[in-house]
C-alpha cells in the first residue's frame, strides 16, 4: 500500500524518540563513584546517555524523512488480526502460569488443544494431534535430553 | 601445540553420539529451512535451550548443523513451490522453479545439495585456515581495535538488512540500550532494573531471541489462513542427473564460494547478501546471461554454493575476534556462553580441542547434508504440506517450554514473551530485527572498551583518538570503512542524481 511507509517510519520515530529521551533522563539517577566521577570509566551514565543521544538524532531524521515524504494514506489497520494477535499473547501468558500451577501435561494438552483452533485448524486437527505432540515433547524432554518438565505445586 | 594440532584434536571429541547429533540436526535444519516462513535462525534460536543439557561440543554440533542444513533447505521449497524457504534461497527461485516446471526437480535440489556441499567444504578450509591466524594478530588487539571492528560490524548489518540503513540503526542502538540494564560491573551501580532482583543481571539473551525470532514469527502468522497449500506437484526424482554438469560448473562454484565466504566473514553481513551478490556477478560474467532466471544451472550453483559458503565465513570472525558474522552466528554465541566459553581469539589457546571440533563438526554436517539431501529431499517435500495449525503450535510451545524448564524462572518466560512481541512489532513497522541482535551480543564488549579506551584517554578524547588512528591501522581501516558504508545511501542518492542529470543532459542535446 502507497504511503504506508512513512506512517509506520512516524509512528517507530515517534517512539524511539521517547525511549531515548526516557534513557537519558533517567540515567541521571545513576549514581558516580569515586574520584573523578565525570570520568566514562567511573560514571555508568554516560555510555546510556551517549547511546540516547545517538538514537534520538536517528529517529530524529527519520522523522523528518517520513514527514517530508509526500505520500501520506491511510495506514491499514487490521482490527481483527491484531485482536487475535493479542488473544494469542493472553493464551501464551496464560499458559506459561498454569503450567506453573499444574505441570506441563494438563497446560500443555490444553494450550496445544486452544492453539491449534486458533491457527484456523479444525477441532478434528485439535483432537488427534493435542495427545501426540504434548508426549512426544515429553519423551524428547524427559528421556532423550534429561529434562525435568515442570510438574506443577498443585499435584506434585 | 603444533600448528596441526589443532585440526586433529577435535577427532577425540567425535564421538557416534556426537555424530548423530549433528545428523538430526542437519535434518531439522533442512526441515525448518524447507518450511517457508521458519529460518535458520529461528530454528537456532529455538534449540538452544535444547541443547542446554548437552556437552558444549554435542550441543555446538548440533546447532552448526542446524544451521548448514537450514541454509540448504531452503532451496527445496524455491524449486518446488517458488517461495524460498529461507531469505538465503531467495536467487535459488529464480532458476530453481522454472526446472522443476520442466520436470527436472530432482536435478535442481540436487545440484543444490551438491553445490550446497562443496561451498560449505571450501569454507570450513577457509575458516581452519585464516581463523588461527586472524585470532593470532588479535590476540594483540586493544580497546581501539575492538570498538572499531564492533562498530564496523553494527553498521554493516545496519546497512544490509531490509528497511533503511537508518531504522537499522536504530534498532542496533535499542539493541545497546538494552544490555545496558543490569549490574554495571566497574561501579556495580544498577541501571534500568527499576527495582527489580530479576533485572539485576541483565537481559538474558537466549529467552530474548526465542521470543524475537521464534514467537515473533508466529505470532506474525496469525490470521493468515490456516495453510497455504499448493496447487502444483513436482515429482521429485533423478536426482543423480545433477552429477553430471558439475564438471563446467565448477569454476563458478568456487568463485561463488570465494564470495560466500568473504561476505560472511564480514561482520553483518550473512547468507542472503552472499547468495544475490553471487548470483548477479555470474548473471554478469556468464556466456549465457540469457538463461538466468528461465533454469539456468549455473544461477542455482551460484546461489547455492555461496550461501552455504557463508556459513564457515560467519565463524571466522567470531572464533578469532569474537564478533559474530551474522545473526545466526551471534545466537550461538549463546550456546557458548551458558558453557562459560567465551568465543575470541583466546579460545585457541585455553580450547583449541573446542575450535577444533567445531572445524569437524561443520565437515560431518557438509556431508551429512549431501546424503540427506540426496536420499531425503522427497520426503522432506512431503512435510510442506503439514498444516501450519499444527507445526506453529509445536514451535511455540518449544518456545515456552525451552525458556521455561532450562531455568525454572517464570521471568525468562516472561523475557520470552515480551521480546515476541517487540518482534512482532518490528516486522510491522518494517524495523530489522536483526541489528538489535548483534547490538545485544556486541554491547557489553563495545561499553567495556570505550570506556576502557576513555580511561586511557583521559579527557582528550579527540587528540587521542587522532593520535593512536594515526599509528594504529587496523582502526584507521575499520573507521573509514564504517564511515564509508553509513555514507552509501547518501552517495547512492548522490550517484543516481547525478546520472540521471547526465542522461537528461544527453537527451538535450539530441
Amino acid at each position: 500500500v502507497k504511503g504506508e511507509r512513512p506512517l509506520k517510519d512516524i509512528v517507530f520515530s515517534c517512539a524511539s524518540i521517547m525511549i531515548s529521551i526516557f534513557v537519558y533522563f533517567y540515567s541521571n539517577t545513576f549514581a558516580a563513584v569515586g574520584k573523578n566521577a565525570d570520568s566514562f570509566i567511573k560514571n555508568p551514565a554516560l555510555y546510556p546517555k551517549m547511546l540516547a543521544i545517538c538514537m534520538f538524532v536517528l529517529s530524529l531524521v527519520l522523522l523528518l524523512k517520513a514527514l517530508i515524504k509526500k505520500e501520506k494514506d491511510k495506514i491499514q489497520f487490521n482490527f481483527a488480526r491484531l485482536k487475535k494477535v493479542f488473544v494469542f499473547v493472553v493464551v501464551i501468558i496464560c499458559y506459561i502460569y498454569v503450567m506453573v500451577l499444574v505441570g506441563y501435561i494438563i497446560s500443555t494438552m490444553l494450550f496445544i488443544f486452544v492453539s491449534i483452533l486458533l491457527y484456523k485448524g479444525s477441532k478434528r486437527q485439535a483432537l488427534i494431534y493435542t495427545l501426540p505432540i504434548t508426549f512426544a515433547i515429553y519423551f524428547g524432554f524427559n528421556y532423550l535430553l534429561n529434562v525435568m518438565l515442570p510438574k506443577g505445586v498443585i499435584f506434585p | 601445540m603444533s600448528g596441526f594440532d589443532l585440526y586433529t584434536v577435535g577427532w577425540s571429541l567425535m564421538s557416534l553420539e556426537v555424530v548423530m547429533l549433528i545428523a538430526v540436526g542437519v535434518m531439522l535444519g533442512i526441515i525448518v529451512g524447507a518450511l517457508p516462513g521458519l529460518s535458520g535462525l529461528m530454528a537456532v534460536s529455538v534449540l538452544i535451550p535444547v541443547s542446554y543439557p548437552l556437552e558444549l561440543v554435542e550441543g555446538l554440533a548440533m546447532l552448526l548443523g542446524v544451521y548448514c542444513g537450514a541454509n540448504f533447505g531452503g532451496s527445496i521449497s524455491a524449486c518446488l513451490i517458488n517461495i524460498p524457504g529461507t531469505s538465503a534461497a531467495i536467487m535459488t527461485v529464480l532458476d530453481g522453479y522454472p526446472l522443476a516446471k520442466r520436470g527436472e526437480a530432482g536435478k535442481a535440489i540436487g545440484l543444490a545439495a551438491l553445490t550446497s556441499t562443496i561451498g560449505g567444504i571450501f569454507s570450513i578450509v577457509a575458516l581452519s585456515a585464516f581463523s588461527p591466524m586472524l585470532a593470532r594478530i588479535a590476540l594483540n588487539f586493544r580497546s581501539l581495535e575492538l570498538v572499531t571492528v564492533a562498530i564496523f560490524g553494527l553498521s554493516v548489518v545496519a546497512y544490509v538488512s531490509e528497511g533503511s540503513t537508518l531504522k537499522g540503526l536504530i534498532s542496533a542502538f535499542l539493541g545497546l540500550i538494552l544490555v545496558t540494564v543490569g549490574y554495571d560491573s566497574p561501579t556495580a551501580i544498577q541501571r534500568f532494573t527499576f527495582g527489580s532482583i530479576n533485572l539485576l543481571s541483565g537481559i538474558q539473551f537466549i529467552p530474548a531471541m526465542i521470543g524475537l525470532f521464534g514467537l515473533a514469527e508466529m505470532l506474525s502468522m496469525i490470521g493468515q489462513g490456516s495453510s497455504e497449500k499448493t496447487k502444483e506437484r513436482f515429482v521429485i526424482q533423478r536426482m543423480m542427473d545433477s552429477f553430471a554438469p558439475l564438471k563446467r560448473l565448477w569454476g563458478i562454484i568456487m568463485r561463488s564460494s570465494v564470495i560466500g565466504v568473504i561476505i560472511g566473514a564480514i561482520p553483518g553481513a550473512g547468507s542472503t547478501i552472499s547468495a544475490i551478490v553471487s548470483y548477479g556477478v555470474q548473471k554478469r560474467i556468464s556466456k549465457k546471461p540469457e538463461e538466468f532466471g528461465k533454469g539456468s544451472l549455473e544461477g542455482i550453483a551460484a546461489a547455492e554454493s555461496s550461501n552455504n559458503a557463508t556459513t564457515g565465513g560467519a565463524l571466522i570472525p567470531l572464533l578469532s575476534l569474537g564478533i559474530p558474522g551474522d545473526a545466526v552466528t551471534a545466537v550461538l554465541v549463546g550456546a557458548f556462553i551458558y558453557h562459560g566459553i567465551v568465543p575470541g581469539p583466546m579460545l585457541f589457546k585455553s580450547n583449541p580441542q573446542v575450535v577444533s571440533a567445531i572445524f569437524i563438526s561443520l565437515l560431518v554436517a557438509n556431508i551429512a547434508m549431501l546424503i540427506l539431501g540426496i536420499t531425503c529431499s522427497r520426503y522432506f517435500a512431503l512435510l510442506l504440506t503439514v498444516p501450519r495449525s499444527i507445526l506453529n503450535t509445536v514451535i511455540i510451545a518449544l518456545c515456552v517450554i525451552g525458556t521455561y524448564s532450562i531455568s525454572n524462572t517464570l521471568f525468562d518466560a516472561a523475557t520470552m514473551v515480551a521480546f515476541g512481541v517487540l518482534g512482532f512489532i518490528f516486522t510491522k513497522l518494517d524495523i530489522p530485527r536483526a541489528p538489535m541482535v548483534l547490538a545485544m551480543i556486541l554491547g557489553p564488549l563495545l561499553e567495556e572498551n570505550l570506556r576502557r579506551w576513555s580511561n586511557i584517554a583521559d579527557g582528550k578524547y579527540l587528540a587521542t583518538l587522532v593520535e593512536t588512528l594515526a599509528v594504529n591501522q587496523i582502526s584507521l581501516i575499520m573507521v573509514v570503512l564504517t564511515v564509508l558504508i553509513l555514507c552509501a545511501p547518501m552517495l547512492k542518492n548522490l550517484y543516481s542524481i547525478f546520472t540521471r542529470r547526465q542522461k537528461n543532459g544527453e537527451f538535450s542535446n539530441n
